[in-house]
């Protein structure tokens, strides 16, 4: 044994018996002790809570730590049980995050390309973190600040948008490209926000399993089963209450096989199957009339323009919003104004009860012009969508399409699930909508079984709600009310405003993907509407092609945190072309691990892990529906030479000049006290100390205040750390209060234009009157076929053709755990098959001659890409369809057992945007597989 | 339902198995010889002498395969267990076969110096009780070769070993694999009386292949008749070419048709010692195939 | 004295192995090599469309009659007084005629190589040093402190409950009593304290 006797001390007899165990095989006998079986978790351990960072169901953790070797250890992860969001609970990632801190390829040191060498090649030097500023602000300074892009993951958006927001403002940067958007949520959310005017950063809703009757899920996986820890117990519940789940998905996913129907529904169609849906509730009556009368537009009256599109019957104000809408009051039958913000419609705008009418009598006019209802409008635009048509699209039989559709209007409470990934398909955005109004007919919105809203939007929503009736009512713009303050699309609309608002930059240059898209209209080219945080025009840009108001737009600097393009963006060679331009002058990536898209750095900035740091704000418990906070406290000293993202923002707007701007910015956006904040940040400046501890002590006392805004009770910073220490979170006001008092829209209104749930889309009539009537932004609902070639007249597949599906497994979280992680991919290795594989059903293989475990290529029909893949053949899936594990394929070296495994996705992607919000489509393709 | 290979004992433990049950099968029969047919004592103590090498060297064998050989004293803790038991015969066996082998060494004239070395009592001790030690070692020699069978009969979800045909089976064979290790040895003897024992050596090897044939037989059928593992191992053997041409071919059948060719039509004539040789060393063989293939095929049957 | 047990919810096991890594976490196996003393089976039933997957998590069933007990020669393992089926690790000699024993898969060694591994990976932490043959413990040090086992104790969808089998007010004595949760192989004759209640 070399082991030093004296860090003996330190050890639980564990060690020690078990070290003497092998001195004296022999004559140790009979020494079993207890002691013997103490284990990680147990003995001389401290918890220190934490936050998981593997995905952004944000699970609240408590970490072990122990005195190892004289030093401290972190050597177990459990889940909170003080917290309502994941109870307790964590999954295998959380499980085994020790791993990435204690991965021997981390990230150590500031490292600088090496002169001379070429980005991707991996040649750099270690740096010291002066040099590694200087030389990030030297180049920053060389360019101008629309030139810059910063890039963040989730990990940016989810911890850091309080501190990457104000950076861009404070450096005039107006580019944030983030990969939870267009790759991720853009396109669900969107849908669904819609009609509920949601859009936040875990996106809102916590879907409320364990009391619904009755689920639905399209599209799920790692959302729930496979595996979002806080919709999973929940899920749980649901199963054992007996809830019937319903599940669609073309293979049997973890979610599916915990279905009591599992639906293999064609790839791409399950917009068909919703639509037919409705048309079926619309049809049998099975919707909540009340519901529908009192809290949504579907009572509002519309009418047909000359031109052709439908409006809704609105008076116009002096600021050219709508002051009123105008509904068909069953007891007056006439056509009363109810106002044109508030969450119910049962008075008029000047407080008369009224009833207003889902369908109006024939022959009613508004303004001397003939209207109908909305929900009219539904009526009538669905007559064409029956089960039977969907049947043809979605194969699968009517009677079962009509016989859900009937099962979920008759139990309640009943719940489709509003989804998550969606960018797969052009008509994902349309069929999360109709999810949305299916949850809608059921009145399932911010309801016991229904969708709830998670504690902090609604305290935002509550706020706004507030200020709009009392003090800024004299249609004062809440300007000082920095976009992050504001709930949903408020939210959205307020980021839209900065970043596609050349008035908003000094140099008059709004956000690329804005005036890329505006350049495209001019140009009469496909365009996007709403390209927040897209990456189009960005090739155009780099290579020096995008011109905006006559002038060139380039983008010669990159500024990336927790961000991993070339491997989890689509597609891979386009951001191999954009980072290895000679045209860009600086690459910077903020990350943990040699990621493929670190080895195209010029500059790699090394983060603590989520384990070392101490975060720098509070925030809200993930997508729970309580209102309350948690953070990350450091559970161990930093390994190695590595820094804090906000330390590192805050170093580089110094160098740039701006610290005190960049510091007010943040304590606007976080909300924290300027003068605390500043004194705090001086004298960690003044002790040589990191600065992010400085803003959780601001934090701290910040959350003292809301608690005094909130329960009436001021809290100080000390009290507010000390349950944060003790506890891990702080709940300021439980659920069911929070609910009882201020439902939406049953309580006060939602964040859409009207404040009610919005089964007809103001927004995408809007789009209709800029650019023409078109199903993909049909406010009220149109069918987007799906089309996987270019080739119109081709509707069936070739012998060796193959639908194109791909998800998460249980075990992966995109590129943070890259898989490099030791105990995941060890879990792997026994599924390899189903986790890494290429799923294809077996009929099909022995059809085709193919075999378990060989190695195939499988190529994209349409774009022509060949990626190589190992097959796993399998009864579980279509016989038409295939579907890759996502998340492997990692290429960098450096990644000791990541580095060279498994199937890079990305390589197989085409670069496919849809033109609402840029959506991409990243399934929308077939592929051929063939031996190698 | 699945079915796993064993992957948890291997070529040393079959090795181990072939050793034990030939050591203890050579002692056993070789103790007969002298007590009852009055063999040949240079070769009986040869033979019980190699048999004693053969139990060490495979009870060095089973030490290796064990995460910890140093800690093997503790095998003698719980009487529940077969190892337990395997201990304690081996121990008996060593003991016995040692006090037996002795007193027989003094026919060797070049070992006459080293053992008159002993304390006299001893000797006289060991000479008074040779049949007794003797027996002992026999007795001990047929409770090892038996116990090889048991302790792999006794994996409860390995259902092809877990039938008390395979410590049959592992005792018949160990036995043949006794007599005709003796058989070869006794090729080598001079005296006079020992073609004789050779003889009844062939003959009752040959029983005894027989005898193992009928249980392999029984075996087989009991393995194939159910869906368990038992008839997944079967067909594993059934398809290894080692297993059935090796062992059923050239460990078993071809030796019985040399020994019947030499009971019956040569007429145990001295020219055909080659043959026996021939036939002892496949026998030999063939014993060990039979464990390694055995211990290969157990398959674990799994309820998922 | 408690007669510990545990019920595998079959139709709520989402297949997640949150288990395998807790327990792994929290026992320090040997996972670099793939060993663990919990596994999660994915199995498929059928075929294309009357397929059915299930996920069937395993443990050591901690079985009432014990066969690897029986095969034990040193006493390594052995029975404690709430029935749980321990391995003393100082007496344990490796013969692994214990793993042949087990009916359930439940046992592996740890072995020289990954002791080697365990001491870089853990240091001083590293709770037993010596190679053995390894498995369940239903982490009795944590039930004596009250807690759940690990893997229970993470299970995301509690398809994982640990309790008395004795105390009549126990989930689990509920289960296994009712007959809705029903062991493994019961024709063995092992008596396990697992139980499982079918998807
Ligand atoms: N091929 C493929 N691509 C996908 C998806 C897919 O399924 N397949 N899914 C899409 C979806 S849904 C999403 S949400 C996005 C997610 O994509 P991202 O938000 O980019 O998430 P990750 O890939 O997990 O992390 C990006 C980088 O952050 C680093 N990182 C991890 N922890 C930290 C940290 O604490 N600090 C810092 N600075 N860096 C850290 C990781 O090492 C990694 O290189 O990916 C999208 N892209
Ligand atoms: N393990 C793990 N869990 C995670 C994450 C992670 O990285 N790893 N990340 C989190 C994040 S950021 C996100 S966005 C969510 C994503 O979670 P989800 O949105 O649930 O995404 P996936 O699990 O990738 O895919 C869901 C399922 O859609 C199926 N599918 C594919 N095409 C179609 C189709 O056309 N119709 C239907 N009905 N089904 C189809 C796939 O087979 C797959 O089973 O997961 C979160 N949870
Ligand atoms: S679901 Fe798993 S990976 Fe995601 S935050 Fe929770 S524990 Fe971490
Ligand atoms: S943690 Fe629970 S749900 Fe996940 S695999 Fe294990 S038993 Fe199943
Ligand atoms: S499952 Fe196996 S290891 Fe566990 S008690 Fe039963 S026989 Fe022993
Ligand atoms: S390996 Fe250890 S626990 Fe198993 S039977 Fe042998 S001594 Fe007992
Ligand atoms: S009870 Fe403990 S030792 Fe047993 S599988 Fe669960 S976590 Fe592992
Ligand atoms: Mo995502």
């Amino acid at each position: 044994m070399k082991k030093k006797i004296s860090r003996r001390q330190f050890l639980k007899a564990a060690g020690v018996l078990g070290g003497m165990a092998l001195l004296r095989p022999v004559w140790d006998s009979g020494r079993e002790e207890r002691a013997v079986q103490a284990q990680s978790s147990s003995g001389n351990v401290i918890w220190v809570p934490s936050i998981c960072n593997f995905c952004s169901s944000f699970c609240d953790i408590n970490v072990a730590v122990k005195t190892v070797d004289g030093q401290k250890r972190a050597v177990k992860i459990e889940g909170n049980r003080n917290s309502p969001l994941n109870r307790g609970k964590i999954c295998a990632r959380g499980q085994a995050g020790l791993r990435q801190l204690y991965d021997p390829d981390r990230i150590k040191e500031p490292l600088i390309r090496v002169e001379g060498s070429k980005r991707g090649e991996w040649n750099f030097r270690v740096a010291t973190w002066d040099e590694a500023y200087d030389y990030i602000a030297s180049r920053f300074k060389k360019v101008n600040p629309w030139e810059i892009a910063m890039i963040g993951g989730w990990t940016a958006c989810v911890s850091y948008m309080h501190f990457s927001l104000p950076f861009v403002r404070t450096l005039e940067i107006p580019n944030i490209i983030a990969s939870p958007m267009q790759h991720c949520v853009t396109a669900g959310h969107l849908g669904t926000d819609l009609v509920t005017g949601n859009f936040n950063v875990h996106d809102e809703v916590l879907a409320d399993f364990e009391n619904a009757r009755y689920i639905l899920f399209s599209q799920n996986n790692a959302s729930v089963a496979a595996i979002s820890t806080a919709r999973a117990v929940r899920f749980s519940e649901a199963r054992k209450k007996g809830a019937k789940v319903v599940c669609l998905d073309p293979r049997q996913s973890e979610l599916a096989s915990k279905a009591d129907e599992w639906i293999a529904i064609r790839p791409g169609t399950d917009h068909a199957f919703f639509l037919a849906m409705i048309h079926t509730m619309l049809r049998e009556e099975l919707y909540n009339k009340a519901f529908l009368a009192n809290h949504t537009n579907a009572p509002f009256l519309t009418f047909k323009e000359s031109s052709g599109t439908r409006e809704l019957a609105a008076g116009m104000g002096s600021d050219g919003k709508p002051d009123a809408y105008y509904i068909y009051d069953e007891i007056s039958g006439t056509v009363r104004p109810v106002a044109a913000y508030t969450n119910r419609n049962d008075r008029t705008k000047n407080g008369e009860p009224v009833v207003p009418a889902l369908r109006v009598p024939a022959g009613t006019v508004w303004n001397s012009k003939p209207v109908t209802t909305v929900f009219d409008l539904f009526i009538e635009n669905t007559s064409s969508f029956t089960p039977e048509w969907a049947s043809a699209i979605t194969d699968i039989p009517a009677e079962t399409i009509r016989r859900i559709a009937l099962e979920f209007g008759q139990a309640r409470p009943a719940l489709v699930d509003p989804g998550w990934m969606g960018s797969r398909y052009h008509h994902v955005i349309a069929q999360r909508r109709m999810q949305a109004i299916i949850q809608t007919l059921v009145g399932g919105i911010d309801v016991t079984g229904g969708w709830l809203m998670n504690g902090e939007y609604r305290h935002k929503a509550e706020n706004a709600w507030h200020m709009k009736r009392h003090g800024t009512d004299q249609a004062e713009e809440p300007k000082e009310i920095p976009p992050v303050m504001l709930p949903g699309m408020a939210f959205a609309n307020g980021l839209i405003d900065i970043f596609a608002n050349p008035a908003s930059w000094s140099h008059g240059k709004p956000a690329l993907s804005f005036a890329w898209a505006q350049e495209q209209q001019k140009q009469g080219k496909p365009s996007v509407f709403l390209p927040a945080m897209a990456d189009t025009g960005l090739l155009e840009a780099v290579r020096g092609d995008m011109v905006y108001n006559g002038e060139p737009y380039n983008i010669k600097a990159f500024f990336m945190n927790a961000a991993n393009p070339i491997r989890h963006y689509f597609p891979a060679e386009r951001w191999e072309e954009i980072l290895s331009s000679s045209t860009v002058d600086l690459v910077v990536t903020i990350d943990v691990l040699p990621s493929d898209t670190t080895a195209f750095a010029d500059v790699i900035l090394p983060n603590h892990t989520y384990l070392e740091r101490n975060e720098p704000l509070l925030y809200p418990l993930g997508p729970d529906t309580n209102l309350g906070f948690a953070t990350r406290l450091r559970a161990v000293e930093p390994l190695y030479n590595t820094r804090d993202a906000a330390d590192i923002f805050c170093e580089i707007t110094d160098r740039m000049g701006k610290l005190d701007n960049y510091l007010a910015g943040i304590a606007e956006y976080a909300g924290l006290d300027e003068a605390l904040l500043k004194h705090e940040i001086k004298s960690a400046r003044d002790a040589g100390k990191p600065y992010n501890e400085a803003f959780l002590k601001a934090s701290f006392e910040a959350l003292g205040h809301l608690s005094e805004h909130v329960t009436g009770e001021k809290l100080s910073g000390s009290e507010v750390e000390k349950t944060i220490r003790e506890k891990g979170v702080i709940i300021l006001k439980n659920a069911e209060e929070l609910l009882a008092e201020s439902a939406m829209p049953a309580k006060i209104p939602v964040p859409t234009m009207s404040g009610r749930l919005e089964l007809f889309s103001p927004i995408l009539a809007s789009f209709t009157r800029a650019a023409g009537p078109n199903p993909l932004w049909d406010p009220v609902l149109g069918y987007v076929p799906l089309s996987l070639s270019d080739d119109r007249n081709k509707n069936s597949l070739d012998r060796d053709e193959f639908y194109f599906t791909y998800g998460k497994v249980p075990v992966v979280s995109h590129a943070s755990t890259n898989n490099n992680n030791a105990l995941l991919s060890s879990l792997t290795t026994p599924k390899k098959g189903a986790f890494t594989g290429l799923w294809l059903n077996k009929s099909r293989a022995e059809e085709l001659g193919f075999e378990q475990g060989q190695i195939i290529e499988i190529e994209n029909l349409r774009y022509n890409k060949i990626v190589r893949a190992t097959l796993f053949v399998t009864e579980m899936i279509r016989p038409d369809t295939v579907f890759l594990p996502s998340a492997y394929g990692s290429k960098n070296p450096k990644l000791g057992i990541a580095g060279g495994k498994g199937t890079a996705l990305n390589e197989l992607m085409p670069y496919s945007i849809e033109p609402l919000a840029a959506s991409f489509m990243s399934q929308e393709f077939t592929v051929r597989i063939r031996p190698t | 339902m699945s079915f796993v290979h064993q992957d948890v004992w291997h070529w040393q433990i079959a090795t181990y198995l072939f050793l034990g049950g030939l050591g203890g099968a050579t002692v056993a029969i070789g103790a007969m010889l002298h007590m009852f047919e009055n063999g040949d004592k240079k070769i009986i103590s040869a033979a019980v002498l190699s048999a004693i090498g053969f139990m060490v060297i495979g009870t060095i064998f089973l030490l290796a395969d064990m995460l910890q050989p140093l800690k093997a004293i503790y095998a003698l803790t719980n009487p529940r267990s077969w190892i337990f038991w395997g201990v304690v015969f081996i121990n008996i066996y060593f003991l016995a076969s040692i006090a037996y082998v002795i007193p027989l060494l003094k026919s060797w004239p070049r070992l006459e110096p080293l053992i008159s070395k002993l304390p006299q009592k001893i000797l006289a001790l060991l000479e008074r009780f040779n049949k007794m030690a003797a027996l002992g070692g026999a007795t001990a020699g047929f409770l090892v070769a038996i116990y090889t069978g048991l302790l792999i009969s006794s994996a409860p979800a390995i259902s092809f070993w877990n039938t008390p045909a395979l410590p049959l089976l592992f005792v018949f064979s160990a036995f043949s694999t006794g007599a005709a290790f003796l058989l070869l040895l006794f090729t080598f003897s001079r005296e006079e009386g020992s073609w004789a024992i050779v003889q009844k050596l062939e003959q009752l090897d040959a029983a005894l292949i027989v005898t193992e044939l009928i249980i392999l037989g029984a075996y087989f059928n009991f393995a194939f008749f159910l869906p368990t593992g038992a008839r997944e191992s079967a067909s594993i053997l059934f398809e290894t070419p080692m297993f059935v041409y090796g062992f059923l071919g050239l460990g078993l059948l071809l030796p019985l048709l040399i020994e019947t060719y030499s009971i019956f039509f040569s007429g145990h004539a001295k020219s055909s010692a080659f043959l026996m040789v021939t036939a002892g060393s496949l026998v030999l063989v063939g014993g060990f195939l039979l464990r390694y293939y055995v211990l290969h095929a157990g398959v674990f049957q799994y309820p998922w | 004295m408690a007669r510990y047990g545990m019920v595998m919810d079959m139709r709520l096991c989402v297949g997640c192995q949150a288990c395998m890594a807790a327990c792994s976490m929290e026992n320090q196996t040997p996972y670099w090599n793939g060993k663990f003393r919990t596994h999660v089976e994915d199995i498929e039933h059928g075929s294309y469309p009357d397929v059915r997957r299930e996920f069937l998590p395993r443990l050591c069933m901690h079985c009432e009659n014990t066969p690897c007990l029986s095969a034990c020669p040193s006493g390594a393992t052995y029975k404690t007084e709430d029935g749980i089926i321990r391995i003393n690790y100082d007496r344990c000699m490796g013969c692994y005629a214990c793993s042949i024993a087990c009916p359930y898969d439940a046992r592996y060694p740890y072995d020289r190589n990954d002791v080697s591994t365990a001491e870089t990976l853990y240091g001083d932490d590293l709770s037993h040093r010596a190679p053995h043959v390894d498995k369940c413990s239903f982490c009795e040090h944590r039930v004596q402190e009250g807690l759940k086992p690990g893997c229970a104790g993470t299970c995301p969808t509690n398809a994982r409950i640990f309790g008395d089998l004795d105390d009549p007010q126990s989930e689990v004595h509920k289960l296994s009593k009712t007959g809705k949760a029903k062991p493994l192989r019961p024709e063995l004759g092992t008596a396990p304290k697992v139980f499982y209640i079918p998807s």
